[in-house]
């Protein structure tokens, strides 16, 4: 592996931890958790919940 | 098949390499299945999951259990907040394996390649693209992954602000409300299978009418599908964002695909017109591929096993 390249390696391997490790203490996951659970309870299934979804609007004032 | 070439191998590579003529493929087929139910494995029952992988799964999509990467990056920034944990996906994965999930584990990507396989035993004339056509259109995922990066950012400043009130698509996950393999595996599944085609509500009703709108991506898929067929691994050579960002982090993979120049033949070049992504192999040796089209497919490796060989790049 060349300088260069070894340099990208590492500056990757670094970084990507760095960051899973804060992501996994800021609790990213939970913002796409709670589009999930959230918004399918409240539109009563996945199914409906997704095709909103993709397609348009959700109700207006919908956290 | 020979490892002697490259004596910096792992078990892993090793074994690979033991596979012998075209069982490369077949490995990656069956993998490929298998990630294929695994990912949409709510059919199954299996439990969804809020995690961000290296590969491409629709939002919206009815089966599947996780979150594609660059649908999560761009769902986060638009939130008002940054992506560590899905970049760091992006970058360990990158950094180790390459675009071995491209090649292996996305859905898009084996749905690129039924099409591939479709349109080989259907005899359809394939495309022959030329190097400088090719090079030109390989950076427009990496533009429209900037693109997105920049407006879901400036969504989530301007929500955080409280100037945005819409929560749609648009205002979400700009590329995929555009994304063709969204259109195929979300809106026509949706249209197909339950009968919910978009007509009465008044969704996207900033950029006209919604059913105008799922007309205009049908035309775009439509297109997509034919030069998928024409084209091997079209979507993923010229549209596809996440690889893009997979790409980018494998520059200097620790698993690489490595050539003995010394047991090539003068102006062969079997392994180029094997390779789905059209990969120069022939300008690398045995320091390893480092092009960011490469996703480890093993398809010239299947071509010519005296000369190529997976290996660790140390």
């Amino acid at each position: 592996m060349k300088l260069h390249q070894r340099l990208f390696f590492y500056t990757m391997i670094i970084m990507g931890i760095t960051f899973l490790i804060i992501g996994y203490a800021l609790d990213e996951s939970k913002i796409l958790e709670t589009v999930d659970n959230s918004r399918l309870e409240r539109l009563g299934a996945w199914r409906d919940f997704l095709t909103t979804w993709l397609w348009g609007m959700n109700p207006p004032n919908n956290p | 098949m020979s490892t002697a070439n490259n004596p910096e191998t792992n078990f892993f590579a090793n074994w690979l390499n033991t596979l012998s003529h075209k069982r490369i493929r077949m490995l990656r087929l069956l993998t490929q299945i298998t990630f294929f139910l695994v990912l949409n494995g709510a059919f199954l029952k299996l439990k969804r999951m809020p995690l961000p992988l290296p590969v491409h799964i629709p939002p919206g999509s009815p089966y599947a259990i996780a979150w594609g990467g660059f649908s999560a990056i761009q769902f986060i920034l638009s939130s008002g907040q940054f992506p560590f944990f899905a970049l760091g996906i992006f970058f360990i994965t990158g950094a180790i394996s390459g675009r071995l999930f491209c090649g292996w584990v996305c859905p898009v990507g084996f749905w690129q390649d039924i099409l591939d396989f479709i349109g080989s035993i259907s005899r359809i004339p394939k495309f022959q693209v030329t190097r400088k056509t090719d090079e030109g259109f390989k950076e427009i995922p990496m533009t429209l992954a900037v693109a997105a990066f920049v407006w879901s950012s400036w969504m989530g400043i301007s929500r955080l602000k409280g100037e945005l009130v819409a929560d749609n698509a648009f205002s979400r996950m700009i590329f995929d409300a555009v994304d063709p393999a969204g259109t195929l595996f979300v809106t026509w599944f949706y249209a197909i299978f339950w009968k919910i085609v978009p007509g009465k509500d008044s969704f996207f009703s900033d950029v006209g009418s919604d059913l105008n709108f799922v007309i205009f991506n049908s035309i775009v898929l439509v297109a997509v599908l034919i030069m998928s067929l024409k084209v091997p691994r079209f979507y993923c050579r010229y549209i596809c964002p996440t690889g893009a960002l997979l790409g980018y982090c494998s520059q200097a993979s620790l698993l690489t695909i490595k050539r003995n120049p010394l047991n090539c033949e003068e102006g062969c070049r079997e392994c180029e017109r094997a390779c789905p992504m059209k990969v120069p192999l022939t300008e690398f040796g045995l320091e390893g591929i480092s092009d960011q089209a490469c996703i480890q497919c093993g398809d010239c490796i299947d071509k010519c096993p005296e000369a190529l060989s997976f290996g660790i790049r140390i």
